[in-house]
């Protein structure tokens, strides 16, 4: 996201800055953007009320702060080591192992940290919405470059479509997250992020036999 | 077993079901476009033209009314699955047809985000209170067991191989469509759907016994 008023802050303002947006970040996981009032951000970030509105010119702006706050906690997630560059189906497995782990501790709290902050903001001005796609963008270009890349080094299939399977993955854990949430149950989640990993394995050269990891046990 | 909620709605002669359905609707506008708050429950009030001593009869507060939106949609979503054109919705031409109708469906509502779709429901609901929630996931619950139940009829006819897990699969099919429809009013633009509902149902394909149903179909390339 472009931002350009953080240029006129000194670096201590910059951390005041970012401890009211982590705290509105946190809160809007919790309970939603719509029940975040700037109140309850200014207490929990310990911070006076006109220090919140020397930072952010209103609610909107601090939203737009979360939402690249969050973009940047999704790309971060995806850079551990573990998943290296999303280029293998292994490291796609991992991918879906490391989302399945959080599934008690974020995904039944607050559903996606991403998702749940697009979907409440889906009726949004166009330039709030701008900023969500970008998010998308470039969520989905990792997983894009991973894909390209083993098609490249023949890891899967000419017909797999790295624009196409790189949707699926991110589509798959957005409706997981959502379902999973709604239902409190952990089960949609990872049936989800691992069905859509299969499905990137099934476009490799030699598919080793449908759902290799599959685990989708009766609930 | 039925809901309080639902058992007021059952009692209902079938003009108090019309006014009731008035509430509902503009209600479920409200929700998506600014939120249903206590200050503009007279908003739902003058929408559905109705005095307030009748919102009141209808619904006791305002939680009532948000549950009753959500099993409204539900219903919506249910309906669809069950049009004729769909078929039993337990064969891949069915699944394929599947695909048409929801494309179908989502360029009639636009992506401008101000339909009260079910995942645009989800999202601004899931996070307001437990009861709400726990209505929201008995609905998923519900179209999960739909389709799930569809695909059991196809493993029976040995359409899918027997370790097609049925219940897994509907899943999946339900999360893609949620996600699908989320980017797709993100994005304001119909490929994210287009692609969601493709995944769905070349995954379900994953399980076919013939060869050639197996075979992924290539993803449709609406306009990016």
């Amino acid at each position: 996201m472009n931002d350009d008023s953080a240029a006129r802050f000194t670096r201590k303002g910059l951390a005041t800055r970012a401890r009211i947006t982590a705290a509105a970040a946190k809160l809007m996981f919790e309970r939603g953007v719509a029940n975040t009032s700037i109140d309850e951000v200014r207490s929990t970030a310990g911070v006076g009320g006109s220090q919140v509105s020397h930072y952010f010119r209103d609610k909107r702006d601090l939203t737009r702060q979360v939402i690249a706050a969050r973009r940047d906690d999704v790309v971060s997630f995806h850079s551990q080591p573990q998943l290296g560059a999303l280029d293998s189906l292994d490291a796609l497995q991992a991918w879906a192992d490391a989302c399945v782990a959080d599934i008690d501790t974020v995904y039944l709290v607050g559903g996606c940290i991403y998702g749940s902050l697009a979907g409440e903001l889906i009726d949004a001005d166009d330039e709030i919405r701008d900023d969500l796609a970008a998010g998308y963008d470039e969520w989905l270009g990792l997983f894009h470059n991973g894909l390209t890349a083993m098609r490249q080094r023949g890891d899967l299939r000419d017909d797999a479509d790295p624009r196409h399977l790189a949707t699926a993955l991110v589509i798959a854990h957005q409706g997981g997250a959502m379902v999973t949430h709604a239902t409190g149950d952990s089960e949609p989640l990872r049936v989800a992020v691992n069905a859509a990993v299969d499905y990137v394995r099934s476009f490799a050269p030699h598919p080793a036999g449908r759902g290799r990891t599959r685990r989708t046990p009766k609930r | 077993m039925a809901h309080p909620d639902v058992q007021d709605e059952q009692r209902l002669t079938p003009k108090g079901r019309a006014t009731r359905d008035r509430i509902v609707q503009a209600a479920a506008q409200l929700i998506v476009t600014e939120g249903l708050t206590a200050s503009n429950m007279e908003r739902v009030r003058k929408a559905a033209s109705v005095s307030g001593s009748q919102l009141a009869h209808y619904f006791t507060d305002k939680s009532a009314l948000i549950r009753a939106v959500v099993r409204r949609q539900i219903g919506v979503v249910l309906d669809f699955h069950r049009q004729p054109r769909l078929g039993d919705l337990d064969s891949f031409d069915d699944f394929e047809r599947w695909i048409d109708v929801n494309m179908r469906y989502l360029r009639r509502i636009g992506t401008s985000g101000r339909t009260p779709t079910f995942h645009a429901l989800t999202a601004q609901l899931a996070k307001s209170d437990d009861a709400t929630r726990a209505t929201l996931g008995a609905g998923y619950w519900q179209w999960i067991e739909l389709l799930e139940a569809a695909i059991e009829r196809m493993k029976a006819r040995s359409v899918l191989a027997a370790d097609a897990d049925p219940r897994g699969l509907a899943m999946v099919i339900v999360s893609a469509h949620q996600g699908g429809g989320t980017l797709a009013f993100v994005y304001r633009a119909e490929w994210p759907h287009a692609d969601a509902v493709r995944f769905a149902v070349n995954y379900l394909r994953m399980f076919a016994t013939d060869p050639a149903e197996r075979a992924p179909r290539p993803p449709r390339r609406p306009r990016r």
